[in-house]
């Protein structure tokens, strides 16, 4: 618990001192910042297993949310936020010619992220910037399958420090473009544009699971009805596994300075845990309002 | 154009790359992947394996010599569902979608239990308040409290109104015969309004490594006074074979408490609190991982917790219920 503290509480001083630094920066530069506010929606695909208790992946879709800040610099990109996933999944079983069997767990996903990249000037230019930073991340998972028995409500978390690069490549229309369709013809605005790529990868993973014999021993103890203790007794948390993210966007600003973002986000993680491992993978499609608050 | 589908290109070739990322799919028909799967779970987090004497070793021999390359379902289910049973417990159950295993303790000992001589003779006019059926016993200053399954919730609600309405009686009678268990939460909610102290009734032990004996150390099982209504005097505990998993939890527990007297036949055990898992194949399972210990240390609640009063019930005459009048006569 005194871990699981630390680490929330390393994620906001980290986020209280970027938003610091934004407003401690050089006042010449005042001007060139950007804040935004983007609440999102998407659709996920995810795919999972848990091997404590089941050898099978578990495949469902789900819906997702999540709201973030973001601070934008010529010279660097901080971004906070909060996402949130419900998904329904069923088990990737052997097909039967007699009875097919089907068990499917309901799955509940919240993170926690914030990332600081740094642009790297001199691989940087007009139409590419180039960023390197760092990124964190904190992942709760709840999940019900009640077809495991006593077994049939799993959590875990993930923390991981990543290192962070993204590419933002300028596909701006420029000028207007009359477009010539025989019957009729259309005409493009100029319009400021991006696509931009970035990738996370892990580097250091912690993970949070349970126990050697998974249920916990507050369950077998009957007598503590604290629902937080239930969670998280006889988990543990170690260091190992991986996670890769990356994170592909299209955005299209609007002469306001708001903007338009569609996105494909897949991530992808292994807990080995202490005793057997957790396995995930989402693909998300996102779609991102992008409000300019200063 | 040209940068978009670079992007485009990274992104989706990593993400394509993702089954490289994990161990291969375990998902199988296969009856000896399935066999093997099962035994080693067992061999892995059974907590029973020593206490019972059984051989697991063994099993593994005896049973995988029963399976030969394109078994149908029903016969690999018959083979796991045989294993399984070697253990002699109800919490080792093998679930497909067409049959679920069950060793059936019950049955391996008389029963106690004739659910309508009580509603005949001894509670005809019974009230139903939440998961509880109640009367008093005519003749007596005595409450009959019926529960039936640890499985149907408990409500405070309901517990106040009952114990309110028999706080003048001289004793209650708490008939858990057949009970076959249910929910470890309800344990507390009932025991917690018969104690006047914080009060320590068992302990388990979970395992904890590969090795068969590898457990825990013991973790306590406390019980804290409820904060409204209590009651303290006299109860009479009726047990027999059917009372299963958290009725032998409970039954253990009114070892501690004194004005907790159980009476009828032994339990028919379940101490071990059962997990859950998933086959290859699909099917489900469970079996039991912990170790239930009386305040002594002694462990025999997996084979039934016995009654104070050992008393049987007589099937030549269904008009009476001795192990009720038994009961009373202790009260009495």
């Amino acid at each position: 618990m005194n871990f699981l503290r630390g680490i929330i509480i390393m994620l906001f001083a980290m986020v209280s001192s970027f938003h610091s630094y934004s407003k401690n920066g050089n006042s010449a530069n005042e001007s060139l910042w950007k804040h935004y506010f983007m609440p999102s929606v998407g659709i996920e695909l995810i795919t999972f297993r848990d091997l404590a208790t089941s050898p099978l992946f578990y495949d469902g879709v789900g819906l997702a949310g999540s709201i973030a800040w973001q601070w934008e610099h010529p010279k660097n990109e901080t971004k906070f936020a909060l996402y949130a996933t419900s998904s329904t999944t069923t088990s990737r079983t052997p097909l039967s010619a007699f009875f097919q069997t089907s068990t499917s767990s309901s799955f509940l996903s919240g993170s926690v992220y914030v990332h600081s990249l740094f642009t790297l000037p001199s691989l940087s230019n007009d139409k590419r910037t180039v960023q390197l930073g760092g990124a964190m991340a904190n992942t709760w998972n709840i999940r019900s399958n009640p077809s495991l028995f006593n077994n049939g409500f799993g959590m875990e978390s993930f923390a991981n420090l990543f290192l962070s690069g993204k590419g933002i490549y300028d596909i701006s229309r420029k000028h207007s473009v009359v477009q010539d369709f025989v019957l009729f013809t259309r005409t493009l605005q100029p319009a400021k544009r991006n696509i931009s790529l970035q990738l996370n990868i892990g580097l250091l993973n912690l993970n949070y699971r349970p126990g050697y014999a998974y249920n916990a021993d507050v369950a077998l103890d009957g007598s503590n009805t604290d629902p937080l203790a239930f969670l998280l007794d006889g988990h543990v948390w170690k260091i190992n596994g991986y996670r890769l993210g990356t994170q592909l966007d299209y955005t299209k600003y609007i002469p306001n300075g708001n903007g338009h973002r569609w996105s494909y986000i897949w991530d992808i993680a292994q807990a080995p845990g202490r005793f057997e491992p957790f396995e995930m993978v989402t693909h998300r499609i996102q779609y991102t309002l992008l409000i300019q608050t200063k | 154009m040209r940068t978009t589908l670079l992007c485009l290109l990274i992104a989706l070739t990593l993400s394509s790359c993702e089954d490289y990322f994990f161990e291969p799919d375990k998902a199988s028909s296969n009856p000896y992947d399935n066999f093997e799967y099962l035994w080693n779970e067992l061999d892995k987090k059974y907590s029973y394996f020593e206490l019972k004497n059984i051989d697991w070793d063994e099993m593994k021999t005896t049973y995988e010599a029963r399976l030969y390359p394109n078994m149908s379902e029903t016969e690999l289910f018959n083979t796991l569902a045989d294993l399984m049973n070697e253990l002699r417990d109800d919490h080792s159950n093998l679930v497909s979608p067409f049959n679920v295993s069950v060793y059936n303790v019950p049955l391996t000992k008389p029963a106690n239990y004739h659910a309508r001589t009580i509603d005949e003779f001894y509670i005809p006019h019974a009230e139903r308040t939440g998961s509880f059926k109640h009367a008093m016993l005519s003749g007596t200053n005595i409450a009959y409290i019926r529960y039936a399954s640890f499985s149907d919730d408990i409500s405070n609600t309901h517990l106040d109104y009952l114990l309110d309405k028999y706080r003048y009686t001289d004793g209650i009678i708490l008939d858990l015969r057949d009970n076959g268990g249910g929910s470890m939460f309800n344990i507390p909610m009932l025991l917690e309004r018969f104690i006047d102290s914080r009060t320590l009734v068992a302990y388990t032990l979970t395992r904890n490594g590969k090795g068969r004996n590898d457990f825990s150390d013991r973790a306590t099982f406390y019980m804290n006074p409820y904060k409204g209504t209590r009651y303290t005097k006299p109860i009479m505990v009726l047990i027999d074979r059917g009372s299963y998993s958290a009725t032998t939890f409970f039954a253990l527990s009114t070892k501690a408490i004194p004005n907790l007297t159980l009476v009828g036949d032994t339990t028919g055990g379940g101490g071990g609190m059962p997990n859950g898992g998933q086959l290859p194949n699909g099917w489900t399972y469970r079996f039991s991982i912990s170790q239930l210990l009386d305040l002594d240390g002694n462990n025999y609640a997996e084979d039934g917790v016995p009654p104070d009063i050992l008393v049987s019930f007589d099937w030549t005459d269904l008009t009476k219920d001795e192990i009720i009048e038994r009961a009373i006569q202790e009260i009495d």
